[in-house]
This record gives C-alpha cells, sequence and structure tokens, in this order.
C-alpha cells in the first residue's frame, strides 16, 4: 500500500543532553503530512518546531519514534544513507546563506542532481528556472541577486530533483515582506501546480496563512491545527497557546 | 575606558579561542627562535673555557687576534697572532712586574707502534710550568733537548712512566725523547708535553716570536693591567675569566661564529617572525569583520574597537611570547648539539640562560603582534557598519590598480635582478643581487596572487581534475570564483617553495661548483698529507729527488682578510686562502687563470679568484690589502686572476708567505705530479718509500684527496642546513596556519553542501581537489619565482647557466609541500564538518 503521507512522525520524541540537563525538544509528536499539501508549523521559541522540522527530513535523528518518507522508514540509517535520501527526496530551503557564491545560479540549482552523479536534464533546469521566474539570470552569480532572488534560486534548487519533500526553514526570515510574499507565492504555486509538499517552519502569522494546514507546537507537543486560517486566526491562536 | 577593551578582548578570547589559536601558534615558535638566538649570542658574550695552564698567571699577554671594526663583529684571525720575543724583556720591566715568562705552543703527535695516537697534543716549554703551575708527580723536569715531560693523562694514554721512551712527532720529524717526568695536568681540555724552554722555541720554527706571555704580579702591584697596557703598545692584556681566551683559540672562534651566526640569522629571523605573527593576526582580524562590525553598529567607536584589538593581540602576543621561551630553550640546546656535532663548536660550549634573551624574545614578539593587530585593527575600524556587514559575504571582484601595477613592474624588477648583476656587477655582489631577484618575485607573487592563481587555476584544473566528477567541478568553480580567499592561503606555500628551493639549491649550487672546481684543478696524481696536524714544509723539498717527479706543490690553507673600499665605505671580507709555490704550479694544481700567470707568485704577489677579484674592485698589477692569518698585513700586486675560487680558495699566495703565518707552520698537503711517461704504480712506491721514515706521513693517491677534502668542508653545510631548517621550519608554521584558518572559516559552505544532498565524502574530494590546485599552484609558482634566482647565482658563481639541482631535494619540497597543504587542509575540513550541518549554517558569521 503506498502511504498517502509525503512524511509521517510515529510518536516522535527527542532529546537534547541527559540526566538534569536533559531537554525534551520533542515529546510523542504523531504527525503526516499528506502529499500535495502546504503546511505550516508554528510555535513560540523553544517549542520544538524546528527539530520537528529537522527530524521529518532526516536532518536529525528522533530519540524515539519513527519517520517515515513515504514508505521509507528512516530511522537505523547511516549517515551516508540519509545524505542519499535527502538528496534524492527532500529539497531545503533555509532562512539565509542558502547558495554557494562560487557557482552561477544554474550551477546551484543542479548542484543536487550533480552530487547524485545524475545527469543534468537542461530541459527541466529550464523550466524550473522558468518555474521560479529566473529564467533569464541563468548564469549570474548568487551575489549580484537580490535575497528574494537568491531565495527564489534555493527553491530552484529544491525542486531539481521533484523531491517528495520540500523543507523549508523560515524561507522569508530574512527577506523585506514584497520579497517575501514572492517566496511564499512561489512555494504556494509549486503545491497547487506542481502537486509538491510542502513542510514550512514559520513564526509569521502571514507567511503561515499561506498553507493549506497550519500545525501548533507547544513545549515539544502538538497543540491543536486549524485549515486554511487567516492570519488574524493563526496570531489569536498563538497568543493563548501558552495558556492551554 | 581601557578596562573596557581589556574586558572585551579578554571574552573575545577566551569564547573564540579557535580565532587566536593561529596568531598564538605562530607568536610560541617566534619566541621560540628569537629565544634560542638570544641564548647563543649570550652563551658566547658569557661562554669561555677556564684557564687551565695560565691559573697562577695574573695577567696573560697576546697579540691583539682581531681586527678591531668600529660598531661591528671585529672578525678573528684564522691563525695564532704571536708577539715578537722581545716584548717578554719589555714586560718584565713593567714596575709591579714580579716575573714574564714567555709560552708557546708546537703541535705535537705521540706516536705509540708507529702510529700516531689521536688528535695532536701541544708542546710547552718547562718554563711554562710555573703558569699553572704544572706540578711534577713523578720523576723530574726536562733538562737536555731529548727530555719530555708528559701529563698524566697522555702518559696513561701511550702507557708510559717516568724514564720511558716516547716517539713524538712535531710536524713530520719524528724524534725519540726520553719522559723524565710527569706532570700532573692542569685541566682536561688539551692534553700537554714539556720540553725544555730552548727545545720548545726551536721546534716552533720561530725562534724569535712567542705565542703568549704570563706575567706574574708582585705583591701590591696595583692596577698591573693597565701598567702593561700603557707600558707596552700593540699587546692585549687578559686578566681572569679572559685568561683562558688567551689559551684556547677556538674559544675566541667559537664566540665570534656564534656572536655572528645569531646576529644575522637571528636578525632576520625577528623580521619574518614577525611579517608572520603579524599577517596571521591581521587574517584572524579579517575573519571577524562581522563581529567587529557589529560593535561599530551598537555604538562602539573606531577608538574602541582599536583598543579592543590591540588588547586582544597584547593578550595572545604576551601569553604566546611567554610560554614560547620553554621550547626556544630546547631549541637553543639542539642548535648547540647540531653545531657541536658539526664541528663548528667546541664540545664543551655550555650555553648559559639568563632573563636577557628570554626578555627580548618576549618584547620582540609583543612588537609583531602589536603592530600586525594595529594594521589589520585599522582597516576595520575605518569600515562602516554596514559596509562590514556587507564584505564580509562577497568578496571585491578585482585587484586595485596600484596593487596591479607594483606587481607587474616587480616582476621585469625580479628578472633584471636575476640578469643584470651576474652579467655587469663583479665579485659576490652578482651572486647576492641574483639572490635578491628571488625576494622580489615573491614580493611579485603576493601582490598578484589572485591574478596568478586565477591563471593557474584555469591551466591545472583540466588536468588536475579530469574524470573526477562533481567534486573536481566544485573545487574548480570554488578556486575560481574565490581567487582572491585561495591566493591569500597559498602566497604563503608559494613563498615557503621558493624559499627553500632558493636557499637549498644556491647552497648545492654552490657548493657542486666547488667540489666540481676542487676536482678539476687538482691536477696531481698523487697527494703526501699526514695524519698529525700537517705535513712539514722540508717534505715538499726531499719529494722533489724522487724519480719520476715533475713537479712538487706544497700546500698550506688559511684564511685572510681583506680591506677594501675607503672612508665610511670601508669593508672586510673573509677568504679561504691558500699559499703554494708558483713554480710549475700548473702541473699540480690547475686554477684556471684567466689573466696573468701563476708562475709569477713569488714574493710580494697574490692571485685572486675571478669573483674575489671583482668584489675587491682589484685588476692585474694593482694591489690589495690583506691580513694574512696572523693578522699580518701585506699589500701584495695582484699577478693573475682564477675562476676556481670557490673550490680552491678565492686567495692565493706564495706558500713561504702563507706558512710563515699559521698557528701550526705546517703545510696541509704536497702535491706531485709525475713527469710524462712515467708508471703511475711505480712512481706511488718511489714516493712510499721515500716518506718511509715519517710515519704521520701518507702518500695517497688524487681521488681519495679530493673526497677528504669533501668530507671536511660537510661540516659547514650542516650548519647552513640546521639554520634553514629553523626559518622553513617557521614558515611551514605559517604556511599550515593560513590554510587552517581559511579552510576553518568555511565551515558554513560545508554544511550548505551536506545539506542539499553532499556527503562527508563528496566535501573532502572536493577539498582534495582544492588541495591539489593550491598545491601543484605552489610548486609552479615557487618554483618559477625562484628559478631566475638560481641561474643568476649560477652564473655569478660558475658562468654556467644551469644551477644544481638534486632530484632527491626538489622530490623532498614538492612532498613537504603536499604534505603540509594536504595535512592542513584537509585536518581543517575534518574539524568544520564536525558539527551537525543544520547548527552550522545557522550557527553566527
Amino acid at each position: 500500500m503506498r502511504s498517502n503521507c509525503a512524511v509521517r512522525l510515529d510518536a516522535v520524541s527527542k532529546v537534547y543532553g541527559s540526566g538534569k540537563h536533559a531537554v525534551r525538544a520533542l515529546d510523542g509528536v504523531t504527525a503526516g503530512f499528506a502529499r500535495g499539501t502546504f503546511t505550516a508549523v508554528m510555535g513560540p521559541s523553544g517549542s520544538g518546531k524546528s527539530t520537528l522540522l529537522n527530524c521529518a527530513a532526516g536532518l536529525d535523528r528522533p530519540t524515539s519514534g519513527r519517520v517515515l518518507l513515504g514508505d521509507t522508514e528512516l530511522s537505523g540509517r547511516s549517515e551516508t544513507e540519509l545524505t542519499r535520501l535527502r538528496r534524492d527526496r527532500i529539497g531545503f530551503v533555509f532562512q539565509a546563506y542558502n547558495l554557494l557564491g562560487a557557482l552561477s545560479v544554474a550551477d546551484n540549482v543542479t548542484l543536487p542532481l550533480r552530487l547524485a552523479g545524475k545527469p543534468v536534464d537542461r530541459g527541466r533546469l529550464a523550466g524550473v528556472l522558468a518555474a521560479v521566474g529566473l529564467a533569464e539570470h541563468h548564469d549570474r552569480r548568487p551575489g549580484s541577486l537580490s535575497g528574494g532572488q537568491q531565495q527564489r534560486v534555493a527553491v530552484a534548487r529544491a525542486l531539481i530533483t521533484e523531491p517528495d519533500l520540500v523543507c523549508a526553514d523560515e524561507p522569508t526570515g530574512a527577506l523585506d515582506s514584497r520579497s517575501g510574499r514572492q517566496v511564499l507565492d512561489l512555494l504556494r504555486r509549486i503545491v497547487d501546480e506542481l502537486g509538491q509538499t510542502v513542510l514550512m517552519v514559520t513564526h509569521d502569522p502571514v507567511a503561515a496563512a499561506r498553507a493549506d494546514t497550519v500545525v501548533f507546537l507547544a513545549d515539544g507537543r502538538l497543540a491543536g491545527e486549524l485549515h486554511r486560517p487567516s492570519a488574524e486566526r493563526i496570531a489569536q491562536r498563538l497568543t493563548h497557546l501558552g495558556d492551554a | 575606558m581601557l578596562w573596557l577593551a581589556v574586558w572585551l578582548a579578554w571574552s573575545t578570547v577566551k569564547d573564540r579561542k579557535g580565532a587566536f589559536v593561529a596568531a598564538f601558534v605562530a607568536v610560541v615558535f617566534g619566541s621560540a627562535v628569537i629565544t634560542a638566538c638570544g641564548i647563543l649570542l649570550e652563551s658566547s658574550e658569557r661562554s669561555g673555557a677556564p684557564t687551565e695552564r695560565y691559573r697562577a698567571a695574573d695577567l696573560v699577554v697576546g697579540a691583539p687576534q682581531a681586527l678591531p671594526v668600529a660598531d661591528d663583529v671585529d672578525p678573528r684571525f684564522a691563525e695564532r697572532a704571536t708577539l715578537p720575543a722581545a716584548k717578554v724583556a719589555e714586560i718584565a720591566r713593567v714596575p709591579g712586574v714580579r716575573a714574564a715568562i714567555a709560552d708557546v705552543s708546537v703541535p705535537v703527535s705521540l706516536l705509540t707502534a708507529d702510529a700516531p695516537d689521536g688528535r695532536p697534543v701541544l708542546g710547552h716549554g718547562w718554563g711554562s710550568a710555573a703558569l699553572g703551575p704544572v706540578t711534577i708527580s713523578a720523576g723530574r723536569a726536562p733538562a737536555g733537548p731529548r727530555d719530555v715531560v708528559l701529563d698524566a693523562t697522555l702518559a696513561d694514554r701511550a702507557g708510559v712512566a717516568a724514564g720511558a721512551d716516547v716517539r713524538l712527532a712535531v710536524g713530520s720529524n719524528t724524534t725519540t725523547y726520553r719522559v723524565t717526568g710527569i706532570a700532573v695536568p692542569p685541566g682536561s681540555r688539551q692534553p700537554a708535553v714539556y720540553f725544555t724552554d730552548e727545545r720548545a722555541m726551536e721546534l716552533t720554527g720561530r725562534p724569535d716570536r712567542v705565542a703568549v706571555i704570563g706575567v706574574l704580579a708582585a705583591p701590591d702591584a696595583g692596577d698591573l693591567a693597565r701598567a702593561v697596557k700603557d707600558a707596552v703598545p700593540g699587546v692585549v692584556v687578559y686578566a681572569g675569566r679572559d685568561r683562558g681566551e688567551a689559551e684556547f683559540l677556538d674559544v675566541g672562534a667559537t664566540r665570534s661564529f656564534i656572536t655572528e651566526l645569531s646576529f644575522a640569522f637571528g636578525g632576520s629571523m625577528v623580521v619574518v617572525i614577525m611579517v608572520v605573527v603579524g599577517s596571521t593576526l591581521a587574517l584572524s582580524v579579517r575573519q571577524r569583520l562581522r563581529e567587529l562590525a557589529l560593535l561599530r553598529a551598537i555604538g562602539a567607536t573606531p577608538k574602541q574597537v582599536l583598543r579592543m584589538i590591540a588588547a586582544e593581540t597584547v593578550l595572545v602576543g604576551a601569553l604566546g611570547a611567554v610560554l614560547g621561551v620553554v621550547p626556544g630553550i630546547g631549541l637553543a640546546f639542539l642548535l648547540r648539539g647540531v653545531f657541536a656535532l658539526a664541528g663548528a663548536v667546541p664540545d664543551d660550549f655550555e650555553l648559559s640562560i639568563g632573563p636577557l634573551p628570554l626578555l627580548a624574545a618576549t618584547v620582540l614578539c609583543l612588537i609583531g603582534a602589536r603592530l600586525g593587530g594595529w594594521i589589520a585593527a585599522r582597516r576595520a575600524a575605518r569600515l562602516r557598519p554596514v559596509d562590514a556587514l556587507g564584505e564580509a559575504a562577497a568578496e571585491p571582484a578585482r585587484l586595485g590598480r596600484i596593487r596591479l601595477a607594483a606587481g607587474l613592474l616587480l616582476v621585469p624588477a625580479g628578472l633584471a635582478m636575476a640578469i643584470v648583476p651576474p652579467l655587469r656587477v663583479p665579485g659576490e655582489g652578482a651572486a647576492e643581487g641574483a639572490a635578491f631577484s628571488a625576494f622580489l618575485l615573491v614580493f611579485a607573487v603576493g601582490l598578484l596572487g589572485p591574478r596568478l592563481l586565477t591563471g593557474a587555476v584555469r591551466v591545472l584544473s583540466p588536468w588536475l581534475h579530469r574524470g573526477s566528477g562533481v567534486s573536481g567541478f566544485l573545487a574548480t568553480a570554488n578556486a575560481r570564483a574565490n581567487s582572491r580567499r585561495l591566493a591569500a592561503a597559498t602566497t604563503p606555500l608559494i613563498i615557503g617553495v621558493t624559499l627553500a628551493a632558493g636557499q637549498l639549491f644556491s647552497g648545492t649550487t654552490a657548493g657542486a661548483a666547488a667540489r666540481e672546481q676542487a676536482g678539476d684543478g687538482l691536477r696531481a696524481g698523487y697527494v703526501v698529507t699526514a695524519t698529525s696536524a700537517g705535513v712539514s714544509p722540508e717534505v715538499a723539498d726531499s719529494l722533489r729527488d724522487v724519480p719520476g717527479v715533475a713537479a712538487v706543490t706544497p700546500l698550506v690553507r688559511t684564511r685572510t682578510l681583506a680591506l677594501f673600499g675607503s672612508g665610511d665605505d670601508r669593508q672586510i671580507r673573509s677568504y679561504a686562502a691558500q699559499g703554494v709555490t708558483g713554480d710549475r704550479l700548473a702541473a699540480t694544481l690547475d686554477l684556471g687563470v684567466l689573466d696573468g700567470d701563476v708562475a709569477d707568485l713569488r714574493g710580494d704577489t697574490v692571485a685572486l679568484s675571478r669573483i674575489a677579484a671583482g668584489t675587491l674592485g682589484a685588476t692585474l698589477g694593482g694591489t690589495v690589502d690583506l691580513r694574512l692569518g696572523d693578522g699580518t698585513p701585506v699589500t701584495p700586486t695582484v699577478v693573475a686572476i682564477y675562476e676556481r675560487g670557490l673550490g680552491l680558495g678565492d686567495v692565493t699566495l706564495p706558500h713561504d708567505v702563507v706558512l710563515a703565518h699559521t698557528t701550526d707552520r705546517l703545510d696541509l698537503a704536497v702535491l706531485v705530479a709525475a713527469a710524462p711517461g712515467t708508471d703511475a704504480g711505480a712512481l706511488g712506491d718511489a714516493l712510499r718509500a721515500a716518506v718511509r721514515d715519517l710515519p704521520t706521513v701518507r702518500v695517497s693517491d688524487r681521488d681519495s684527496f679530493v673526497a677528504a677534502q669533501q668530507d671536511a668542508t660537510a661540516g659547514e653545510s650542516v650548519v647552513g642546513l640546521a639554520l634553514n631548517a629553523v626559518l622553513l621550519g617557521y614558515l611551514a608554521i605559517a604556511v599550515v596556519n593560513t590554510l587552517v584558518m581559511a579552510t576553518a572559516a568555511r565551515f558554513r559552505e560545508f554544511a550548505l553542501l551536506r545539506l542539499v544532498g553532499a556527503s562527508p565524502g563528496q566535501v573532502r574530494a572536493m577539498m582534495r581537489g582544492e588541495t591539489r590546485i593550491v598545491v601543484v599552484a605552489a610548486v609552479v609558482i615557487g618554483s618559477l619565482a625562484a628559478l631566475p634566482s638560481l641561474v643568476g647565482t649560477s652564473f655569478a658563481l660558475t658562468r654556467s647557466l644551469i644551477p644544481s639541482v638534486p632530484p632527491p631535494m626538489y622530490a623532498g619540497i614538492v612532498a613537504v609541500a603536499a604534505l603540509l597543504g594536504w595535512a592542513a587542509i584537509m585536518t581543517s575540513t575534518r574539524i568544520a564538518m564536525r558539527p551537525a550541518p543544520v547548527d552550522a549554517i545557522g550557527a553566527r558569521s
């Protein structure tokens, strides 16, 4: 049976440190993120939202529980196997420092393919760059692009491998609101038009409002979710998270 | 205000140890090298063996043993300077002098079973025993010309007691003496035998000269040293500790060797260390520009930033300088050991470790750290906060126009330096100019580094990374895009390769030329040498009559000082010199005469090598101002100029002139050429028969003499190699430092690569690719920068364009460069990849 979820967390806990100083960043979180959906993860600082993203993406190993990327179990795999899985099936967009300054836009975008030793399909590259609206910047260096453009290059790179999941950690955190909106538009569009699955961590209710579902975290536990919420509802919910 | 800076600095240093490790290491090792030089210098000042045979003498009077020079180390005479015997009476007449006793030293070999025993011992007149005082433990003092007293050490060695006979060789003449007594040795440094005073004087061959005069003071003599100095001109008076200096010539020779070495080597190392410490600190400051910009942004004034960096550098500098003192002491002992092994210092040369060198090292390192920190900080403080925040991310695309122009101008200047002086400048200046070319080119490399690296990457990448896939592609892309960063990291390695090649191969070129010249120049088929101190001059005469001998040349070696220039520009150089007879010289020793005729070498004449003549500005028929081995001034006329100075000595004087002014008055060898048609084996037998009665004399063939001479010069190159090792070792630290810092700073790039799917292996493969670029570029550019100077040096020294580059040595340089580059880059890559990529990418810059 092919799972309906792009990624599924099953009773995932993550403890940092040990003994007295142990910090429980995730505490038995079970969640599934359906294919072709855009999910935002929100919560106050220290709620475990980045840990959740890192565990889902195979960047961090849960202390207990299972993570399933499609039908593939992530726990118990070596770092090399995880690297291969990430390379082939997960795309990443970070807050900042997303691109290698030494490489052109096209080379940055195709880097995951090259690292995987796969042939670079020029047509696909052109398609992805067109999708993020940077077709004409093919040979530019990242240093000559604006922050928003750089972030769109990062999205293009995340898409080049046709991944099962695109993970974005505060992708608009370092951008002005206009550029941020463009990047969110782009993420929305790749879900709607390309059927991609996007999992995004953010603290910005406006950004989260573009998602299909917003999942709230508090103290390492799920604290409810909202479907197609407005930014106001999200903000309201966030304010009262601590009260629950 | 100041405390704020210190507190900020301390917190930064404590928190960001990594950024300061490199500077700290550079300071520690720099301090160690300066400390070692300082200890050697201080030890040489304080060194000196305590007197043994002059303990009872209140004063010891000798002839000046060095040429006094204002504002510099006085160059020493290579041979013992002697006093006219008449001075004894003169000194004895000085009021307060109870007795003035002359002492002479004759090199003697003690023969046991017809073989000489160990190194030559010194023979003295028994009269000098009063200066020890040397007492007799058994038997009586010598009374007749065949009487001798041995000290107990020697008697034990020879296994003789009072009343026995011993055979002693003085020069080549062996005589049997009766041991009339055994003396209590006054020390262990130099074994001695005692003849009667008359016999000792006779054996020196110069009965009118004495080596030193010991003075016994009368009671209530007052300041006798002053009185002697005033009353007797042209003498040096030694008292107290210094008396050993008059007794043991090697003490003074060692002192001047170590002093010159410490000043010359230590001085240049101080400059190198200050540059390395300064540039390392500058690099560490540059890597923190964002942090410093943040400080500026939150309200720190440029002055506060300057102060904070000053406090940091002083903190790191002081800590490193003080800690470096400990390995410095170890390095001093190591160098002392190497010098002693090479025979450059006597085994009993002791290091004295005082506070002064340690203090000097600390202060000099602090100055270097302070200067480097100041230069870097000025730039950081000048930046506007926004500029600094932006600049750290993107590197400026192009080199400044002035920098480019200066670099481009230095290249032809460096090439000209390698070509013009060897063609135009006479003497040593030619080779020195050529060597300077390497420095100009290294400077040009520093300025043009990014351009050169871009070019090198373009040329090298295709074949370095053929088939290495994505990691090679990434390495090439990085190298192209970050040529400036790459150049900054590679430049020290290039400089290291250039200096290593320049230093080592100019040495091997000179050494190979000297060996070749010595080999080619020696025409004699047979060489007569001695197992004792030398060959008596009469041996040469006796060999002239051996049938089948065409030419006989006695050969004596020494060093002369040459004075040239005038007024303030007066200079002194020390040259290896030889004394030979000009008669039929070409048959035994071919100096490679360029001009004039060595057959005219007699009386007040000299032949000079091309290089020496060039330096001294001497021409055929002109005169030169020389000091012979014992300091005697002569102004001989130049009768010939020759090529083979490196191998055979730069100054060739008539045999009798040189011999009379050496300590031992013995020949090093006698060169014998066979007459045409003579059977070589028969001549050898005839020569051996002629010296049958001289047990210390050996007849050897040409090749074994050449080989023995080469072994004898090996010690000098050991000292040179040891010093080069210290210099290059220190540069290696600088190389590793810059490479590690440049690599470690790229942790976020590595994290990003891993997040987009690169395995740690792929990142390492990429860095291996960059290492290949760095190492190959450094070796190629470094070798090219050294090449002109080596060709120029070779042409200046030997008139040949091809320098001597031993392949194993060059392979060693390449291997060390590759190993340093690889170890530094790959280790720091591993360390930079240690944090989890997600943590690293979010980490502060």
